[in-house]
């Protein structure tokens, strides 16, 4: 067979066949090969070809018939577009063709920047200068695209403006919220596999990827990230009910520098990956698992043992054994893990938490609504009674620098005296709804970090601040540590939050006043139980008060101008952020201060101080180089001169909403605010004293500030 | 170039054809010592051409035709009319030793066939007849589309797609569709999607 002629062969065989190609003069045949897919639909009768050897075809369509269909473009192979498409370079052209149909737009996803003529490189280059503005911001934004309401159709002309305007290497896919209703298979309009193959081909330098509610995408579109994407770094992944072990098999071989792997809601994630994760992923360094059911401790104990560069540790959702927190505490110093996060986790006892603690180098530890965490977690002083193994009580937790507890009901007072004595090094120590924490607890422990300690936040602790005789009564019987009445002082704390702790009042405040020697920031939020007695009381305690930058007392309703005026007398000029909400006893007074005092402020928000009228606006203005006329008196401090100075305002950010007070005639002062000062974020929403008029007159002049109204 | 005469009765040619081609296929049977050879193409409406061998390896079809030693009778392309043939033929004549198809020659090539066929630049000359042969109508480009897709010859195809290309080039998505005559596809969504993403594109 091989030695006869090829052309032969066809012709006999499309005779045999009763090809109508034979004609009168049976030449209609002709020798070469075929190899270009998808042209198949050409070919009268493909079953034909079968039985022919190699380098041979029939083809049967006619070239002499232009007008014999409108369709010109589809007789020819991919291969043929995709060559014309190499002569359009720019991305208009690219995106008209992309737009012409669904095959026009998969043919242009997945041109690469080396497919097109290397002459037309210039042409593309000029091109994108003629539509400057938008390749300009594409060219910013190009490190990160993030497409929220992704599908298909978006992904795929994403990949094909992806050439103009350079490949980012942090992509964020979410797609539109998920429809009950299955959308039909072909639509563009959901984000599927075929989305995200197109999109990691355009993008082959990605590092971050964020795949957030893809509910269509599965293994086959990890499958391709892996294999163009082989530089990622970070891979997000979650509420992914379609994405298995399969998928990620593939990405954990593929992408050796994976270093941050985050799953979320995957239920078919299970053993399989994670049992790979140790033998593949050397580098990964954060691994987050939440809400995956499918995945065990045997292989999440593998996985936190053997993981050599594992530094943090997030899991939520899921039950954990004590044999996985164990197997965190019993990494060698070498590769120690510094970040451990316990989100709802259930499944583990103090046994193994306290095993947790034996890892010396953890230096951030967060456990929120973990039902195990008791008192005796934090308990190596042997008073515990469960287990006689002397090596358990070894000091546990002894590197720990930043401890956030939240809704841990279990953990009081006794326990966070525990942890204050065997960690020395604690910096940061966040409690949230931990109400089994009083003042007793709290002033102990901070007695005991006093050296190290730089911020301290309470959110909604019910048991802090209400220092009852009772308690202290209790305290004394038990022998418990009571604070001495020698003060406290912690040099190094900077931040103080109190939020919404409905037992803190101003006694407390004035305690805490004295443990902070300069703080930058403090906030006390949502507490209508303090007065300005509390707030000044604070800052008299302050040994150093010309230090706070940042001061947030919104939804205090008891403060009034004194506060302000104690505040601002003793850091105004610090102070870079006041924030006043809702303190509806805030006056002009208050603005008159703060405009003459406060000139380094750049963001002030009196949202709700519906007391303020248009006079305190204007006394604003003090630090916008306008001489405020009869405004000296009224402040009543001493240093009035430097209202005649021309100092230039820096405020920044101004939110007025809702004061209802301010009329028109405050327009003048804010624009001047913005004219002649750095004023460019307003609001000045529900200002039921402004006419619309006016606002859109201060819009229209006003066009680089952003006014929202 | 002469016009073809109608040919014999195909059972006849079906006969004849495997006696010519008795020899095997590793010796290229119109490769005599030196000279340069001819073939002759025949159109499908009966027309021959005679192109210079060399210049018909240009197209990958009819060099792989002419290596399997179809080269001896003319050699028959029913799909291409008389003119596109004929513009074909005019086109391989001037890109002779056209680097495009050359490089990718010599690499091939193991008998010495083409060592005298050094690949030079296209000079401004065959530019020029590059833009001349293209300035057709859109239904004649398509013709030539086609022929370069069947011949598969690098340098008809380069010519032919960059002129459909540039035919293109700042038209609107409507005007792509009607030049090339598809049908859009897409539904109202997908397409209100796709112009989201890319809204200056579609001004």
């Amino acid at each position: 067979m091989m030695l006869l002629k090829g052309w032969y062969l066809a012709s006999l065989c499309l005779s045999l066949c009763g090809f109508r190609v034979v004609t009168d003069d049976g030449m209609h045949v002709s020798a070469g090969v075929r190899k270009r897919s998808g042209d198949e639909e050409k070919f009268r009768s493909p079953a034909s070809l079968k039985k022919k050897p190699r380098r041979l075809d029939a083809l049967a369509y006619s070239f002499s018939n232009p007008s014999a269909g409108q369709d010109l473009i589809s007789s020819l192979p991919d291969e043929c577009i995709r060559l014309i498409f190499s002569f359009l370079p720019s991305p208009r052209d690219r995106c008209s063709c992309a737009a012409v149909s669904r095959k026009w737009l998969l043919l242009q996803a997945h041109m690469r920047p080396s497919d097109f003529r290397s002459l037309s490189a210039t042409a593309a280059l000029s091109s994108r200068r003629e539509h400057g503005d938008d390749s300009n911001i594409g060219a910013a934004a190009s490190r990160y695209v993030r497409s929220h309401k992704a599908n298909d159709a978006r992904l795929a002309a994403m990949a094909v403006g992806a050439c103009a305007r350079g490949a980012p290497a942090e992509l964020v896919i979410r797609a539109t919220a998920t429809t009950s209703d299955p959308a039909p298979v072909s639509s563009l309009l959901i984000v599927s596999d075929m989305g995200l193959s197109v999109i990691s081909q355009a993008f082959p330098e990605l590092r971050s990827l964020f795949l957030w509610d893809c509910p269509r995408v599965g293994n086959e579109g990890l499958a391709a990230v892996a294999c163009n994407c082989p530089a990622l770094e970070k891979l997000h992944v979650s509420n992914a009910p379609l994405v298995g072990d399969g998928g990620l098999i593939f990405i954990l071989m593929r992408c050796s520098k994976l270093s941050d792997l985050s799953l979320e809601a995957c239920p078919r994630v299970g053993d399989g990956a994670l049992r790979t994760l140790p033998l593949m992923s050397s580098h990964l360094e954060s691994i987050t698992l939440q809400n995956c059911p499918m995945v065990r401790d045997a292989s999440l104990v593998a996985v936190l043992s053997f993981l050599p560069r594992l530094a943090k540790v997030r899991i939520a959702d899921a039950k954990v054994g004590d044999g996985a927190l164990e197997a965190i505490g019993a990494r060698g110093d070498g590769n120690p893990v510094r970040s451990v996060c316990l989100e709802n986790v259930t499944g583990f006892t103090h046994v193994g938490f306290r095993r947790l603690g034996l890892a010396a180098s953890l230096q951030s530890l967060t456990v929120r609504c973990c039902t195990g965490l008791s008192d005796a977690c934090f308990d190596s002083g042997g008073s515990c009674n469960a287990g006689g193994d002397g090596a358990l009580w070894e000091p546990t937790f002894v590197g720990l620098r930043s401890v956030t507890l939240r809704s841990c009901g279990a953990f009081t007072d006794r326990g966070l005296m525990h942890l204050s004595e065997t960690s020395k090094q604690m910096e940061s120590l966040q409690l949230e709804k931990c109400h089994g924490i009083t003042t007793v607890g709290l002033m102990g422990a901070v007695r005991n970090w006093s050296g190290t300690l730089r911020l301290l936040s309470m959110v909604k602790c019910n048991g802090i601040g209400t220092r009852t005789q009772k308690q202290q009564q209790q305290q004394r019987e038990h022998g418990a540590v009571v604070p001495a009445p020698a003060p406290i002082k912690c040099p190094l704390l900077q931040s103080l939050t109190i939020k919404r702790c409905p037992g803190v009042g101003d006694p407390f405040l004035s305690v805490m006043g004295g443990v902070l020697i300069s703080a930058r920031r403090i906030a006390v939020v949502g507490m209508g139980s303090i007065t300005d007695g509390g707030f000044i009381s604070l800052l008299a305690s302050m040994e150093c008060r010309s230090d706070v930058q940042s001061v947030d007392l919104s939804g205090c309703t008891g403060i009034t101008d004194w506060s302000v005026a104690a505040l601002v007398s003793a850091s105004g000029g610090a102070l870079r952020r006041l924030t006043l909400e809702g303190c509806e006893g805030v006056t002009d007074r208050s603005l008159r201060m703060i405009g003459r005092l406060c000139p380094a402020l750049v963001e002030l928000d009196l949202s709700g101080c519906r007391r303020i009228t248009d006079g305190g606006v204007a006394g604003l203005l003090a630090s916008g180089g306008h001489p405020v006329a009869g405004g000296g008196g009224d402040a009543g401090d001493g240093d009035s001169g430097s209202s005649s100075k021309e100092r230039k305002s820096r405020l920044e950010v101004l939110s007025l909403e809702g004061c209802g007070g301010i009329s028109d005639e405050s327009l003048s002062s804010l624009e001047e605010m913005v004219v002649r000062g750095s004023l460019a974020g307003l609001n000045l929403k529900h200002c039921g004293g402004l006419t619309r008029a006016g606002i859109d007159s201060v819009r229209q002049t006003l066009w680089w500030c952003d006014l929202i109204s | 170039m002469s016009s073809g005469d109608s040919g014999p009765s195909s059972s006849k040619q079906l006969v004849q054809q495997p006696a010519a081609a008795g020899r095997s296929p590793n010796q290229p049977p119109l490769l005599g010592a030196g000279g340069r050879k001819v073939i002759v193409l025949k159109s499908g409406d009966e027309e021959e051409f005679e192109v210079d061998l060399l210049d018909a390896m240009q197209s990958r079809t009819l060099r792989r035709a002419i290596e399997d030693g179809c080269g001896d009778g003319p050699m028959p392309l029913p799909n291409l009319t008389g003119p596109v043939l004929a513009k074909v033929v005019e086109l391989f004549r001037r890109h002779r030793g056209d680097p495009r198809w050359a490089d990718e020659l010599q690499e091939t090539e193991k008998e010495g066939m083409f060592k005298d066929y050094a690949p030079q630049k296209p000079t401004a000359e065959v530019k020029g007849f590059d833009r001349e042969f293209v300035s057709v109508d859109r239904d004649a480009l398509f013709d030539l589309l086609r022929a370069a897709n069947f011949l598969e010859a690098p340098g008809l195809l380069d010519v032919t797609c960059d002129a459909a290309a540039d035919a293109v080039m700042n038209m609107t998505v409507e005007e792509v569709r009607e030049y090339f005559g598809l049908v859009n596809d897409y539904t109202p969504e997908e397409e209100a999607a796709l112009r989201k993403q890319h809204e200056w594109a579609f001004q």
